[in-house]
């Protein structure tokens, strides 16, 4: 975790300028507002004036301050944490030599670094068109990019380019772009009628939040109590309540490597789908690494969600790694998302690069801290398949059902299996 | 906590709050918290913008202490609200007090009242329970109180939802009684474990702060001041066995909570300084997944211990 709390420009003031040429304060605020929001951070305007209500009681001639007040208003998650430090750097600080790549006192991924710094030098240098206002004066303009912002901002994959050529930040890299445009849309209709369908027979968990239910043993006090001043205090009539019934909690996590590359145009719709009726359902897409899902393809349109997907995963169709992966997957969410009635649903075809060791040792962590664990499996649909090969085999005794998925019916297979838990 | 009984002698108008961020890291000194400039601004920021502050960080690196600090550096009340799954507005904001309401009822009952003024009578503030959401828009009268809303990410969405709505107008409607309003905004502390990402529009309207491990310097710092009669070399020992284990592939990383808890065992033991065998003993206090201490044993914990001996200068 890099220490981002820590002010990245403590220490460092004296040589900074704070270019105020003209538009002053808030012209350069509502500039840098401007770069963030591109970058895909939400940036409201209540936000911004909250931004500059912060100067009213704090010195916005010390950058330190800019920089906290901004952020702390600005951001809302870890991940935006790192965009605003970028941008920030780029921004606020000058591109002659020394700025911030030397200090010690920064601490921020190199990884992210170098795409961060590539795509917000970019912002500076392509900004002249359609940015009259606080933009404007192209040429002065922040992060007028020096030749090693121009080289690293060539490099492949790091054009992020959007809209009128103005750069954006994404937060992972997009190493390949997948189309799923070309989709069947009579097919895809049937898939989401069909899971539709099948969404109320999946098991059923009983909420902690009730709802009136004459049936019920228990009293609901609220309610009997204030229909008795009615009768003068007799309560003639119990009024009573219970729990309600909830979807049963789902995990999928998915593989989308590239010896899953035929069947993942069908499973993603069927991802989709599902995560569509069921709300509670996460999703994680996996190759050589683990990426949640679920906030993708929550969205309303299918094609803007898969086509969010597919630049989120950078390595659509690289290699797999199922036991990293799963190990990822138990660290960071495991404690925290599973409980004694989650079904974690894994879909791969069991072809692993990695270590068996690590598989092995994942699979039985993930199978003691979730209710059922299922491994779907494509290949077998087809005649003569047999889970021999290393990483299937490695997975198979930690299952507590091993099904196809080749096609709808196996799919409907394990609604109906899940249904019966 | 030490630090609620330590109320400071501030004589400051009520309205006013702090002066300026060096006064925040006075007063939080004073109560022993040791907060960096960044902590210090933001929430300064917070209590002069009136905006919700939003701390997010791993589990035991001081989120609900810094609420209960600030609370007693403001030197005003803090109400808190624990969040759970289920957390429902009846539990979180008020309920009404049935057996005494029925007793009311009961008691009216002879004296042939009129059922509208015993209606009036039984749902006033005599018979209101007050839950944290509704004692903290009612207590703010004079000076802000500070609202700890702990674990947000452990509520559900339904209650997030719940939230957004009191948290926009500082507000909340009472069907048999009608609106209650703040006389002043209590300052909110939000905090999440980020075992689940919070709604976009909640944490809009929050400043966001992300509470990271502390550095070596303030991990030695924490422990001496909090763990009186830890030598300063004990302190350094253990924050620097800490720093390496928070690197390593922990099911659960210790956080700061782990290092006092420590520290305070060390102490009961009489050890002045880490050795393989003290730490093999009182393993339990930093790491608590079995599958945790087995990865310790079996990779490097005499090394890390070595690590840990070192003098900063050698």
């Amino acid at each position: 975790m890099a220490s981002s709390i820590r002010p990245i420009v403590q220490g460092t003031l004296p040589k900074r300028r704070i270019r105020v040429k003209g538009r002053g304060l808030k012209g350069e605020m509502i500039g840098f507002c401007r770069i963030l929001r591109r970058a895909g951070l939400k940036i409201t305007s209540g936000r911004i004036i909250d931004v500059f209500r912060c100067f009213d009681s704090l010195e916005a001639t010390n950058l330190d301050n800019i920089y906290i007040a901004s952020k702390s208003n600005l951001i809302s998650s870890q991940d935006e944490s790192m965009i605003f430090d970028a941008v920030f750097r780029q921004y606020w600080f000058d591109e002659e030599g020394n700025p911030y790549t030397g200090d010690e006192s920064v601490q921020v991924d190199t990884q992210f670094e170098e795409e961060g710094e590539g795509q917000a030098s970019e912002g500076g240098g392509s900004s002249e068109e359609g940015e009259s206002d606080a933009e404007g004066e192209g040429q002065e303009n922040p992060g007028l990019p020096s030749e090693d912002d121009v080289e690293s901002a060539a490099e492949p994959g790091e054009q992020g380019d959007d809209d009128e050529g103005v750069p954006s930040y994404s937060p992972a890299e997009v190493i390949s772009d997948k189309d799923f445009s070309a989709l069947n849309m009579d097919q895809v209709a049937e898939l989401r009628r069909l899971i539709a369908k099948l969404v109320p027979k999946l098991a059923t968990k009983i909420s902690r939040r009730k709802r009136p239910d004459m049936r019920s043993p228990e009293i609901d006090m609220r309610r009997s109590v204030k229909r008795s001043v009615r009768s003068g205090g007799e309560v003639l009539k119990l009024f009573r309540r219970r729990r309600k019934i909830q979807k049963t909690q789902i995990v999928l996590i998915c593989d989308v490597s590239g010896s899953m590359d035929s069947y993942s145009q069908f499973l993603i719709q069927f991802l989709y789908s599902l995560q569509n009726e069921i709300k509670s359902l996460r999703t994680f897409v996996f190759s050589t690494r683990l990426s949640d899902a679920t906030p993708y393809l929550r969205h309303k349109d299918v094609n803007t969600a898969l086509k969010r997907l597919s630049m989120e995963v950078h390595d659509w169709s690289g290699g797999t790694q199922i036991g990293n992966c799963l190990k990822t997957f138990n660290y960071e969410y495991g404690r925290t998302i599973l409980n004694s009635r989650t079904i974690v649903i894994i879909i791969s075809d069991g072809w692993d690069r990695g270590d068996t060791d690590t598989l092995a040792e994942e699979m039985n962590r993930l199978k003691k801290i979730c209710y059922k664990l299922f491994w779907l499996n494509p290949l077998l649909g087809s005649p003569g398949y047999r889970p021999i090969d290393r990483g299937m085999r490695t997975a198979l005794p930690y299952c507590d059902e091993f099904l196809a998925a080749h096609n709808l019916d196996s799919l409907i297979d394990m609604t109906n299996k899940i249904a019966r838990i | 906590m030490t630090a609620s009984t330590n109320s400071t002698k501030k004589k400051k108008g009520s309205e006013q709050g702090f002066l300026n961020v060096e006064d925040v890291q006075e007063s939080f000194r004073k109560l022993e918290y040791i907060s960096d400039r960044t902590l210090a601004t933001t929430l300064f920021l917070a209590t002069k913008l009136e905006k919700p502050l939003f701390l997010e960080g791993e589990a035991g690196v001081g989120k609900t202490e810094l609420a209960k600090v600030l609370a007693s550096a403001m030197d005003t009340e803090l109400i808190r609200l624990q969040c759970y799954e289920g957390l429902d507005a009846n539990s979180a904001l008020y309920e009404w007090n049935y057996a005494k309401q029925l007793l009311h009822i009961k008691m009216e009952e002879g004296r042939d009242s009129d059922a509208k003024q015993i209606e009036r009578d039984i749902f006033s503030e005599q018979y209101l329970i007050e839950r944290p959401l509704l004692r903290a828009l009612l207590h703010s009268k004079d000076k802000p109180v500070v609202l700890l809303i702990d674990e947000i990410d452990r509520s559900d969405e339904e209650f997030e939802a719940f939230l957004l709505e009191i948290l926009s107008d500082y507000q909340i409607t009472i069907p048999e009684m009608g609106t209650v309003r703040a006389a002043s905004k209590p300052l909110v502390v939000l905090t999440s474990n980020r075992t689940r990402e919070i709604h976009d529009a909640l944490k809009r309207r929050c400043l966001y702060l992300w509470v990271d491990y502390p550095s070596f310097e303030k991990e030695v710092e924490i422990i001496t001041t909090k763990v009186p009669g830890v030598s300063e070399r004990l302190a350094e020992q253990i924050s620097r066995f800490m720093t390496q284990a928070r690197q390593m592939d922990f099911y659960k990383r210790p956080g700061v909570a782990e290092s006092l808890d420590w520290a305070q065992a060390l102490l009961a033991l009489h050890r002045n300084e880490l050795d393989a065998d003290a730490v093999r003993e009182t393993i339990g206090c930093i790491l608590k997944y079995q599958d945790d201490i087995k990865r310790v044993e079996s990779d490097g914990l005499d090394s890390m211990v070595a690590t840990a001996q070192l003098a900063p200068d050698a």
